[in-house]
């Protein structure tokens, strides 16, 4: 049997048939070398300043988060406060040579409002427009908006690689919360094109960025 | 039936998607958990991690700033779950 997991099988990169390889979702990389501490690590340890400077930095992305996938401001204000705890529960978990502060914030942020929409079992329906679609880096601060900006211009070259159809897909299911089941409804296709396009569309970005990450890492290097 | 093969990995793979964009529960969360305690070479956020930096394209989440009122409540909370953690 051909065997898919880089590190246990046969040589990275031999797929079997129809397999989809694991290589995107394996752990890569070396540790950040760089000695400055970020500003998650103090949180982890309780460093007042940090945690202010925590709320005061991801505040504005954690709210407008809320307001998109949660849509009621009185359920989105309770949201972004269990997102907080989680982010402080989380803090020192953080990894910086596997992704910025901000994705960082963005993964918890979203992990807490998918849960929530599990135990209330209401999500985004596709009818109620919540927010303006504007970019987000108008409510991020300064040094938020930088980052913000160098990880969305990798990002977009990304998803402009993916086939139209995944864009659309991964947009709606993604960036608008809807479930599987409402875009398969929406776009008329099968419920596992959806979540094929999702899956390969995940995947896809995850190489693309993961690719950059390494292209990084050396030029840094060298 | 957990283990690592072609179909296994592929349905995981499924799992680790619909986790990043639904969530997972029950038996789905399960098998999804022990597969990754299985294969520590597996990273389990990568797809999470994707999500995050699509979102953050900016193309679709909107442009608010945090409420006062927020900001307060949320300071609130920090001051009891930090000097909860640190312990008397």
């Amino acid at each position: 049997m051909l065997m898919v997991v880089p590190g246990i099988g046969t040589p990275s990169g031999a797929l079997a048939d129809g397999a989809l390889s694991l290589e995107c979702v394996t752990l890569a990389g070396p540790l950040a070398q760089d000695g400055q501490r970020c500003l998650l690590h103090r949180v982890g340890e309780g460093d007042t300043q940090a945690v202010t400077e925590c709320i005061d930095r991801f505040g504005g992305l954690v709210w407008s988060l809320a307001r998109k996938l949660i849509g009621n401001p009185s359920e989105a204000e309770d949201a972004v406060q269990e997102v907080f705890i989680a982010l402080w529960k989380n803090a020192s978990r953080y990894t910086p040579s596997v992704a910025s502060e901000t994705t960082f914030v963005t993964m918890i942020a979203r992990r807490g409002l998918i849960d929530r929409w599990r135990k209330t079992r209401r999500r985004p329906n596709g009818n109620a427009v919540d927010v303006d679609d504007v970019p987000i880096h108008a409510a991020a601060d300064d040094h938020c908006r930088v980052e913000l900006a160098e990880e969305a211009a990798r990002a977009t070259e990304a998803i402009k690689q993916l086939r139209p159809e995944q864009q659309e897909v991964l947009n709606l299911a993604v960036c608008q919360g809807w479930s599987h089941q409402l875009i398969a409804d929406r776009l008329c296709l099968p419920l596992g094109t959806v979540k094929t396009h999702v899956r390969r569309g995940l995947m896809r970005v995850r190489e693309l960025l993961g690719a950059d990450s390494g292209a990084e890492a050396e030029e840094a290097a060298s | 039936m957990s283990g690592i093969g072609p179909h296994n990995d592929d349905r995981m793979l499924q799992l680790l998607a619909d986790r990043a964009t639904e969530g997972v529960e029950g038996a789905d969360a399960a098998a999804l958990d022990e597969w990754l305690a299985m294969n520590p070479d597996i990273d389990g956020d990568a797809f999470e991690r994707a999500a995050a930096v699509v979102v953050l394209t900016g193309t679709s989440v909107g442009k608010e700033a945090l409420p006062t009122s927020l900001r307060g409540r949320l300071f609130a909370e920090a001051e009891v779950f930090f000097a909860w953690s640190k312990g008397p």
